[in-house]
């Protein structure tokens, strides 16, 4: 009888409407992450929904053509503060009313801005400069593509934490963003003469360029001496590209930067406990003297110009490193370059690293078309006392005879580490990629 | 060995969890700073199912960022990324029934986990349309045709 009466009841919980019966706080989170179009809609279920969205603290538009929609939805809107204001502007005429709706979104002390602007022409849209000489409320600005920031007058933005900007064009006086931690450059136009981030705040900063296309000119000065994150990619045929001590360090990427006359890059990041590089040492300015002290984990790129007498350099000043991988570049274009010309010296004495704490060994997609790559591989395996862990491995699938060859070559220098004096060399294990091992067993 | 915390289903079983993953639930942590845990916490309004799910998501996320922690230096070793890691592990985590979904919604709201919350209320509504809404959430239209006129009315401008 008890189980009967449990099921009827189960039943009746089945067919309940619990979603209408949830508090408001509760409807407008789920409300939240849906465009604003699809919230209105919402209206029609039943009149416990029929005011709803005016309070969603959200709003999003990414339709074709929404200029109406985000009048009427912010005229109707009636959330206390409005958290968040998503654009994506795809039609030019609603670009005209960027300016209006990015005033209003202001004043109703907005949080969060997202305006991403995807023109099929050439044209673009010019980000209301006016507003941003006294803001206290936005926290998070984010523009992507065909938008032109244009600062006649100093910007204060006293709240922001987070600044994003997405292959736009700028040309910026003077900004005061005291607050901000997080800054992203990517793919955009700076049009000055002198770049300087000069934040202290600043602990996260990201700054990519479009490595194809060389630039004549251009300083870029750096003062963020709370830097606990840097990205740098792509600087290529810059004047200046000067870094000032950041001893907070913790991770950095340094990716394709060469032919600037004048850069310290590498001088001033000795704090750091992650460094993945790109980079060739023709191109760049080695540090004389300086030691990353700090250094445990090193990526290093194997498609750069004498890649290796870099990695031969960062052994010698990282004498506590822990891990080394060897990775091959992102991408196809400059991956020709490998031990075509110059050649794998073995240093005069080991690297203290690989005498003492060397423990993890990682060559992603080796190749190995010459002796030397071979010679540097056994060199490592040879005298890293400590090492735990060698990893090869081949993305690719391949032909089952390469394979072959490939296991001889790891056979060898399974071989090669038998014989050294690794008192851990129990933990020694190569890997192949699974794909490879599949294809071996036929 | 880390101190462990007892949770009761509303059916009446017990699950034994790491203090770390408890503490995962603001509610609780709440809760074992004030000391009061002594004897298990009893959650009445949480059912075995859910619970067992609740479960499951906090240790992963503890077990994430000990993770995280542990290989700070030892970062995408094996070439996987570990936040891409974890938010598809979100994502399949939430492919559940709509009733399961709802209560774990209600489980993350009342023991106050933060993460579980946003991924549950983001997951609940999204992709559906309108009709679909109505038929998965049981919600009866309780508008004359008047009213229905009226709204239909009052929001034609963003209904073109």
């Amino acid at each position: 009888r008890k189980i009967g009466g449990e099921s009827l009841r189960n039943r009746d919980v089945v067919n309940e409407d619990r979603l209408s019966a949830l508090p408001d706080d509760l409807l407008l989170r789920i409300l939240s992450p849906l465009r604003t179009e699809d919230v209105i809609y919402t209206s029609f279920l039943s009149k416990r929904w029929r005011y709803l969205w005016k309070m969603v603290p959200n709003l999003k538009f990414d339709s074709y053509s929404f200029s109406e929609h985000v009048y009427k939805s912010l005229a109707l809107h009636k959330a206390p503060f409005l958290k968040s204001l998503h654009l994506k502007v795809k039609h030019e005429r609603d670009a005209s009313d960027v300016g209006i709706w990015i005033g209003v979104a202001f004043a109703r002390k907005v949080r969060q801005l997202v305006l991403s602007v995807f023109f099929m022409k050439d044209s673009f849209v010019r980000f209301p400069s006016v507003l941003c000489s006294w803001n206290d409320t936005l926290v998070f600005l984010k523009l992507k593509h065909s938008i032109l920031l244009n600062f006649p007058s100093r910007v204060c933005l006293m709240s922001l934490r987070k600044l994003h900007l997405h292959y736009v064009m700028f040309n910026d006086e003077e900004s005061v963003c005291p607050r901000l931690e997080d800054l992203i450059i990517r793919g955009s136009y700076v049009d000055v003469k002198t770049f300087t981030i000069d934040v202290p705040s600043l602990q996260r900063l990201i700054m990519e360029e479009d490595n194809l296309v060389e630039r004549d000119g251009g300083r870029y000065v750096i003062k963020a001496p709370s830097l606990k994150y840097l990205k740098m990619s792509g600087f290529v045929g810059r004047e200046v590209l000067l870094i000032e001590n950041s001893p907070e360090l913790v991770e950095a990427e340094i990716i394709d930067i060469y032919n600037i006359a004048n850069e310290n890059i590498l001088v001033f990041l000795t704090s750091a406990i992650w460094f993945c590089l790109h980079l060739s040492p023709l191109e760049i300015k080695y540090p004389t003297g300086s030691i990353f002290c700090q250094l445990v984990s090193l990526e290093l790129c194997t498609g750069k110009i004498e890649w290796w007498n870099l990695l031969a350099r960062m052994l010698d000043s990282s004498p506590k490193l822990q891990i080394l991988k060897l990775i091959p570049v992102s991408h196809f274009i400059r991956q020709l370059i490998c031990f075509h010309n110059g050649k794998w010296i073995q240093p005069k004495c080991v690297p203290e690293c690989l005498v003492l704490h060397l423990e993890t060994f990682v060559w992603k997609r080796y190749k190995w078309r010459q002796e030397d790559e071979k010679e540097l591989a056994t060199y490592i395996l040879q005298n890293s006392r400590c090492l735990k862990k060698a990893i090869f491995s081949t993305n690719n699938p391949e032909k089952v005879e390469k394979l072959g060859k490939r296991r001889e070559m790891l056979n060898e220098l399974t071989c090669v580490v038998r014989a050294s004096s690794n008192p851990s060399d129990h933990h020694l294990s190569f890997y192949y990629a699974v794909l490879a091992i599949a294809n071996l067993s036929f | 060995m880390s101190k462990k915390i007892i949770f009761e289903s509303s059916e009446g079983e017990s699950f034994e969890v790491d203090e770390a993953v408890a503490l995962e639930c603001q509610t609780i942590k709440n809760m074992i700073e004030d000391d009061c845990t002594d004897g298990g916490i009893p959650l009445a309004n949480v059912n075995s199912a859910t619970l067992t799910k609740v479960i499951d998501y906090c240790k992963k996320h503890v077990e994430a960022a000990a993770a995280a922690e542990a290989n700070a230096g030892d970062k995408d070793i094996y070439g996987a990324n570990k936040d891409i890691e974890l938010k598809t592990w979100d994502e399949e985590f939430v492919k559940v029934d709509q009733p399961l979904l709802f209560d774990l919604m209600l489980a993350a709201n009342f023991l106050i986990i933060p993460g579980l919350l946003d991924l549950t209320c983001k997951t609940m509504m999204r992709g559906k349309t309108v009709l679909q809404i109505r038929e998965i959430f049981h919600i009866k239209k309780d508008y004359t045709d008047a009213e229905e006129a009226e709204v239909r009315k009052e929001n034609a401008w963003a209904f073109e």
